[in-house]
């Protein structure tokens, strides 16, 4: 193994493939400040476990495991709640607003968005993976450590109490609208 | 879900893939940079912690030569005594008895032969002699020892073992079932004849349990040995499936959770089966005490190969 990441000719081809992954899996989730310092943690431990690292197809599954486990030991600790406070403090009038909140234009989507945060971390979770990371239910087994019958289970699940939320806020399905989307 | 509300979900992605990302994310020789940086501190400080003892292992030569010493003055004083003893009252006649020493200890132990050779217990109704115990009803084997009869055998069957003082009068009073988990109930509703979830995915059942079961004091343990997942639970403001059975903890031997109970539960992994759960359940608080009877024959627990 090479002295340094950048160095390791199997690191580099991980880290090339799956680093605009990573980036927007830890960016969906957190404000870029603290997104950075996950993604660099991500890659860490993927160095330093770069012998245990699955390769192919299963190795971007496994980053955003880890990638998972790291923003839930971010969260866990307060570091991130305590910048949040520290930033609230020093500005009162919040300039940015959060990764989703920028792109809530439409108050269709502001439903959905509602819907959503309505669920459980954990089926919030599941759907996130499904629709922004795009992935299947043996990918979603890998981040979440579950077995593919139960991925499946939880996918169903979430969904089926997603569609549920939607309807008791009584959300009308736009398709133009969203295939119009974007930054509209 | 359907496709539509899927494609609404992923109008909300704030970082869609196949645009750029999003403002104030660092680029790939950044983060490259940040990665080595973090990588040699922390070699560093690996380096540090090599080189330089902790406080109590400094002292740990120190105690052991100190101990050494006590305890070669010991031996000595206990041998000058005994010889001190016999010169003065020497007497062919007296006999002396020793007193068994027993060592009890609360880590799971590896099977042994002697375990292997366990009684294999076939009581489906009966008490629960002092001793060690082979089930073989579970698929693969498993023993426990236990130290003190003062357990009855309340069910022994496929899958279902139920254990509990004589003068129990029911389930969930002062008892122990272990059962083969097949599926476990749907975590949202377990009270109402749902679909199951699946019985090696526990930690997602307790993810999604609704607010009418409590759980607390989850925690990630072992038990003989394997990965379990233990916690509390007890039922809040839920409305029952039927008098007699509340809410279902699994679908496969239908054990009910009950208003009142308090439950212990673990489940463990298991090699290349299904699940198993132990559960412990007691009706009053000042019954806590069997769940540290019973936690005691559950640290001798042991699976066979």
């Amino acid at each position: 193994m090479a002295e340094s990441p950048g160095s390791d000719t199997k690191f580099r081809q991980v880290f090339d493939a799956h680093l605009s992954s990573v980036q927007r899996y830890c960016a969906r989730r957190l404000r870029p400040a603290d997104a950075n310092d996950a993604v660099a943690e991500v890659f860490l431990v993927a160095w330093r476990r770069i012998h245990r690292m699955p390769e192919g197809d299963e190795a971007l599954p496994w980053l955003l495991g880890v990638a998972r486990n790291v923003i839930r030991n971010l969260e866990r600790s307060g570091r991130r709640s305590l910048r949040l406070k520290a930033r609230v403090e020093q500005e009162p009038t919040p300039a940015n607003p959060g990764p989703e909140a920028q792109v809530i234009r439409h108050v269709e989507y502001a439903e959905v968005a509602a819907a959503l945060s309505s669920l459980n971390q954990a089926d919030q979770e599941v759907i996130r993976l499904r629709a922004w990371e795009e992935l299947t239910a043996p990918q979603i087994a890998v981040v979440l450590g579950c077995s593919v019958a139960a991925a499946e289970k939880r996918v169903t699940r979430a969904s089926q109490r997603l569609t549920r939320a939607v309807e008791r806020r009584k959300v009308k399905v736009r398709p133009r609208a969203i295939r119009e989307g974007g930054d509209a | 879900m359907n496709a539509e509300l899927l494609m609404q979900v992923k109008a909300l992605d704030p970082a869609p893939t196949g645009t750029e990302l999003p403002t104030g994310m660092a680029p790939a020789e950044r983060v490259l940079a940040e990665i080595d940086e973090r990588n040699r501190t922390m070699q560093t400080k690996e380096r540090v912690d090599v080189r330089r003892p902790d406080p109590q292992r400094r002292w740990t030569p120190a105690l052991v030569a100190v101990g050494a010493f006590v305890a070669v003055l010991a031996v000595g004083a206990v041998i000058w005594l005994i010889g001190v003893g016999e010169g003065d009252v020497a007497d062919p006649t007296t006999t002396t008895t020793t007193t068994p020493v027993t060592t009890t200890t609360t880590e799971a132990q590896p099977p042994t032969e002697e375990a292997a050779g366990a009684t294999p217990l076939t009581t489906s109704f009966g008490s629960l002699e002092a001793g060690t115990y082979r089930l073989d009803t579970f698929g693969t084997p498993f023993t426990f020892e236990v130290e003190n009869s003062v357990f009855f055998v309340m069910e022994n069957r496929s899958g279902f073992f139920a254990v509990a003082p004589p003068n129990s009068r029911d389930f969930d009073d002062r008892d122990m079932v272990i059962i083969r988990l097949a599926e476990l109930s749907d975590p949202t509703a377990p009270n109402a004849q749902g679909e199951g979830w699946p019985a090696d995915d526990f930690a997602g059942w307790l993810d999604n349990l609704t607010d009418g079961v409590l759980a607390t004091d989850r925690e990630e343990t072992t038990l003989g040995g394997l990965p379990a997942i233990r916690v509390d639970l007890e039922l809040g403001d839920i409305e029952c499936l039927s008098g007699n059975a509340c809410v279902l903890f699994d679908l496969s031997r239908r054990k009910s959770l009950n208003p009142g109970a308090k439950y212990r539960i673990w489940v463990v992994e298991q090699e290349t089966e299904e699940p198993l759960a132990v559960i412990l359940g007691i009706t009053n608080e000042s019954d806590l005490a069997w769940w540290d009877a019973y936690e005691e024959i559950l640290s001798t627990l042991s699976f066979l190969p």
